[in-house]
């Protein structure tokens, strides 16, 4: 169980172009949660999750993963139980690295002692079987390096590597934004199949609203650095498209007021 | 070129190619282009030379390597921890290492032990081929394998790919629990290591030290690595390293060629220099030059 308490996060303090990112965030994401996120541009929704993933500064506010404060703990330290993707495919692998050598790195995960060889024969079996269920034919070209993939290959390939050691925790960052519609589909399949086999809990950020209301059990809707609104049950169920662009309407319309104000 | 020049230079060529193998470490595997490298060479060169007058050559070359590795972790932490940018990092850890080095070597700029027992006593006067001894080339290439072999091993091992992938993709290696400037700091300190070792058997080769010779070794080993990967390729870590050494010798025999044929010893740096300019830029020129020849055979055509 991941806890967010009161965050808050602050760009360019006590500048000019002083932003408050995050403003007072209070999130519970239970385990086996699959939480889609939605929100305008700028709305707070990668803040949220690089701030859960250590790479930004918290201003205030403590963030707590399974009873443990995690809030100031190094970003490589927390990558140890948090899978993380990004948007761009290219940022996920090591392309001149074969892509058994990228999974071998992925399957050391956790490990504070590395000695041994990175990719060993008993792995072997692992890799390819875990490459099989991605159905992409990777399992033939394990000894290939990664930069020959595809931009679509590489996001499964992050997404295996990721996920290899189950982490506690996935993030994912409008992780098939970059991809086209057929590839992207099949790249959320594959989400989807590994998150419900491994029981993952998953905060997927996506800009696809149609995919935020297919996927998961709970969606938070974000704007302005707030949550306004989470989505379950029954109520997420019965939301259209329409009515998710109507919130959308209603928080411009606030924070034009808010602005118009101050 | 007589029998017995090419022997020197290609023993030379090994010494170099052992210069050139730390410094891929820090410029192929890591991608950062180390010049801690001129200063940490002289810093090898310095403790054997003093170590090699005691008569302890081989204390001379520990002594040597660990102060490579010392200024290694200087430069490292001065990228890593204090934000410096890699290549005024490396140029501060070697304008120090300047005075440093002087110290070791006692104040006096060369050191001349010509005639002490050195590493390579032991292998002079043997295994004579047409009355040339093949003694410390056999001996240096055996040096050079023993090298290739641990660092191709080091490389496929967690720490190693660690390090690769740290040089490969840095956004990657931070999301995955990878300290990835403590990889830095590994790769820094191995790097000047095994330059610093380079420097230590060098001065035992020559039977001196001057303490100026430090100057340009980053350009020569640039040239080396690039030289190699011309020649040999650069698919695959074992091949990347054999191009290394490979380059390392074809460099010294063109010097040896070039001395022959008038280039005066002052002319050396500016050789390294011009050698290096023409490694990197001919790739560029040839396939500007087919790009050329392709527009041309069209307008040709049409």
């Amino acid at each position: 169980m991941l806890e967010i308490k009161n965050l808050k996060v602050i760009f360019n303090e006590n500048t000019v172009n002083e932003k408050i990112a995050l403003d007072s965030i209070n999130l519970t994401i239970n385990d086996g949660d699959f939480i889609t996120v939605i929100g305008s541009n700028g709305a707070g929704k990668s803040t949220l999750l690089n701030s859960i993933a250590g790479s930004i500064e918290v201003y205030e506010g403590s963030i707590i993963n399974n009873g443990k404060d995690i809030t100031y703990m190094k970003e490589h330290r927390r990558a140890r139980f948090i899978g993380r993707l990004f948007q761009d495919p290219l940022k996920g692998t090591a392309p001149h690295m074969t892509i058994e050598e990228n999974l071998g790195l992925a399957y050391s995960r956790g490990k504070s002692i590395r000695f041994g060889f990175g990719v060993r024969k008993k792995d072997h079996k692992l890799f390819k079987q875990a490459c099989e269920q991605l159905g992409l034919g990777l399992e033939n070209r394990l000894k290939s390096e990664v930069g020959l993939l595809s931009g679509g290959q590489r996001q499964a390939l992050t997404l295996l590597m990721a996920t290899l050691k189950t982490p506690e925790l996935l993030l994912l960052d409008e992780h098939t934004a970059a991809l086209d519609p057929k590839t992207s589909r099949q790249i959320l399949e594959i989400t989807k199949n590994i998150v419900e086999k491994d029981k993952i809990t998953t905060l997927m950020i996506t800009h696809n609203i149609q995919n935020a209301m297919e996927y998961g059990n709970k969606t938070l809707v974000m704007a302005g650095g707030s949550i306004i609104k989470v989505l379950e049950g029954d109520e997420r169920k019965g939301m259209t498209i329409q009515d998710i662009m109507k919130l959308y309407a209603a928080t411009d319309e606030m924070l034009s007021d808010r602005s118009l104000l101050s | 070129m007589a029998f017995s020049a090419l022997i020197q230079s290609i023993e030379l060529g090994l010494i170099f190619a052992v210069l050139s193998l730390g410094l891929f470490i820090a410029f192929r595997v890591l991608n950062l282009p180390d010049l801690t490298v001129d200063g940490s060479f002289v810093t090898g060169l310095a403790y054997s030379a003093v170590w090699t007058v005691e008569g302890n050559p081989v204390t001379g070359i520990v002594m040597g390597v660990l102060g490579g590795t010392a200024a290694g972790v200087v430069t490292g932490i001065l990228h890593t921890k204090l934000k410096i940018h890699e290549i005024l990092a490396g140029i501060l850890t070697m304008t120090g290492l300047y005075s440093i080095n002087l110290m070791i070597m006692g104040l006096s700029p060369t050191i001349n032990f010509y005639g002490k027992k050195t590493v390579f006593t032991f292998a002079e006067n043997k295994l004579l081929f047409n009355g040339t001894s093949l003694g410390k080339l056999v001996f240096l290439l055996f040096i050079t394998l023993i090298l290739v072999a641990a660092i191709y091993i080091f490389l496929k091992t967690q720490i190693g790919l660690s390090l690769r992938a740290t040089g490969d993709n840095e956004a990657m290696v931070r999301s995955s629990s990878i300290n990835t400037d403590a990889m830095k700091i590994l790769g820094f300190a191995m790097c000047n290591a095994i330059v610093a070792f380079s420097g230590a058997l060098y001065a035992q080769y020559n039977g001196n030290a001057a303490h100026s010779v430090g100057v340009g070794m980053l350009v020569l080993a640039l040239a080396s690595i690039i030289i190699g990967e011309a020649v040999v390729g650069r698919r695959g870590i074992l091949r990347n390293l054999i191009a290394v050494c490979v380059g390392a010798v074809i460099y010294r025999i063109m010097l040896a060629k070039a001395y022959q044929l008038g280039l005066p010893v002052t002319g050396l740096k500016l050789f390294s220099a011009v050698m290096a300019v023409a490694a990197i830029s001919l790739p560029l020129a040839r396939s500007e030059f087919l790009k050329w020849r392709k527009r041309h055979a069209g307008n040709k055509k049409s």
